[in-house]
C-alpha cells in the first residue's frame, strides 16, 4: 500500500477557520487525512465538506456514531448534524488518522472511519462518519464554532491512497 | 513492515468475486474495499482450492454495530452461518461500504481460518459503524477468498485490494 502526500499544512496562529481545497479528485478513490499535535489548545473543532464547486455544505447531513474510552470506562458520541462534529479532537498533544472513503465520488456518501489519542482528557476515541449526501467533494474545511478559539499549532497531512 | 498489494478487483457486474490470493509466501493477510454497492448482503467465504466453502455450518461469524441513533447492537451465528457478512444492513444502489480487515492462519492446515473488519456503511441517511469477525470452521488452508451478495445480485459498484504482510 502506497500513500501519496496531496497536501501539508502546518498550522499558523491565531486562526479562525482552515479552507483545505482541491485535495479530492478522480485521481484516488480514498484518502487518509492525518492531524498531529492537535491544531490548537482548546477542544472546539468542526470539518465541513466543500462541495465540487467549493461551497462549504452547512447542511444537516452529517451521522457520527463515535466511542471515547478513557480510564473511567466508554462513552458515546452519537448526532446527526450540519458537520463533522468531533471527527478530529482539537488540543494540544492530541494525534488523530483518518480514512475518507469516495468523497469525490458524486455516487457515493462520503463515508470515514477515524482513531485518535487524545491528551485532552486521556482518552483514546474511534468512530465513523458519513456524509448523506450524493454530491462530489474536493476538500474540507475546520471551523471554530466559537470565532475566538483559534487553531494555533501541530500539522495536517492528506494523502492519496495509491494501491 | 512490507505490505505487499496483491490483487485488486473491481466489484460491478457479477453477484459474487472469487479471487485467489493466499500462498505460503505469506502468513498475515490484509484486505481493503470501499463503495461497494449492490443489494443483498455483502458477504465474505473462504476458498480451499479456490472452490468457496459454502455449506451451512462451515462459519461462525459475530458483528457489532453503532450508529447516530444506537450505541452498539449485536449479532452472531454460531457454526452455523454459510458466510461471514461484512455489513449490518444490506448493500444499497446509492450507499457506500468501506472499511479493512485482516485474515489469520489461511495457510496452516491444522487450524481454522479466522478474519477481522472494521467498517463502516453510508447511506443517504445514517452511519454504520461496525466490527465484524468469523471463522471458517475447518482446518484446512485458504487460498482466497469469495465476495458475494446474498440474493446473487450483481454488485454495481466498489473494489476490493488484498495485501500480504511480511
Amino acid at each position: 500500500m502506497k500513500l501519496v502526500e496531496i497536501k501539508k499544512i502546518v498550522l499558523q496562529p491565531n486562526v479562525t477557520s482552515v479552507t483545505i481545497d482541491n485535495i479530492f479528485s478522480a485521481d484516488y478513490d480514498d484518502y487518509v487525512i492525518m492531524v498531529d499535535y492537535g491544531m490548537g489548545d482548546v477542544p472546539n473543532n468542526r470539518p465541513r465538506f466543500l462541495d465540487a464547486s467549493g461551497n462549504e455544505d452547512s447542511g444537516n447531513e452529517y451521522q457520527l456514531h463515535q466511542i471515547r474510552a478513557n480510564n473511567t470506562g466508554q462513552l458515546f458520541q452519537r448526532s446527526d448534524t450540519n458537520s463533522m462534529s468531533d471527527m478530529f479532537w482539537k488540543y494540544v498533544g492530541n494525534h488523530q488518522i483518518a480514512y475518507f472513503y469516495r468523497p469525490f465520488s458524486a455516487s457515493h456518501p462520503s463515508s470515514a472511519l477515524v482513531w485518535g489519542i487524545q491528551s485532552y482528557g486521556n482518552s483514546y476515541t474511534e468512530h465513523a462518519h458519513n456524509h448523506d449526501s450524493l454530491q462530489s467533494n474536493r476538500g474540507i474545511k475546520f471551523i471554530v464554532y466559537n470565532g475566538s478559539v483559534y487553531y494555533n499549532t501541530g500539522t495536517i497531512k492528506i494523502y492519496g491512497v495509491a494501491e | 513492515m512490507d505490505i505487499k498489494l496483491l490483487n485488486t478487483t473491481s466489484l460491478s457486474g457479477a453477484s459474487s468475486f472469487s479471487i485467489t490470493a493466499f500462498t505460503d509466501e505469506y502468513t498475515l493477510y490484509g484486505f481493503t474495499y470501499s463503495g461497494v454497492q449492490g443489494s443483498g448482503s455483502l458477504g465474505l467465504r473462504f476458498n480451499e482450492n479456490g472452490t468457496p466453502a459454502s455449506t451451512a455450518g462451515d462459519y461462525s461469524e459475530f458483528r457489532r454495530v453503532g450508529t447516530e441513533g444506537t450505541e452498539w447492537v449485536d449479532n452472531h451465528q454460531n457454526s452455523t452461518a454459510d458466510y461471514i457478512p461484512l455489513s449490518w444492513i444490506s448493500m444499497q444502489s446509492n450507499a457506500n461500504i468501506s472499511g479493512f480487515g485482516y485474515v489469520y492462519g489461511s495457510q496452516n492446515s491444522n487450524r481454522f481460518t479466522t478474519m477481522f473488519i472494521k467498517g463502516v456503511q453510508g447511506t443517504t441517511s445514517s452511519v454504520y459503524h461496525s466490527y465484524n469477525t468469523g471463522r471458517l470452521e475447518k482446518n484446512s488452508v485458504v487460498d482466497g477468498i469469495t465476495i458475494l451478495s446474498s440474493t446473487s445480485s450483481n454488485f454495481t459498484n466498489g473494489k476490493i485490494s488484498i495485501y500480504g504482510y511480511k
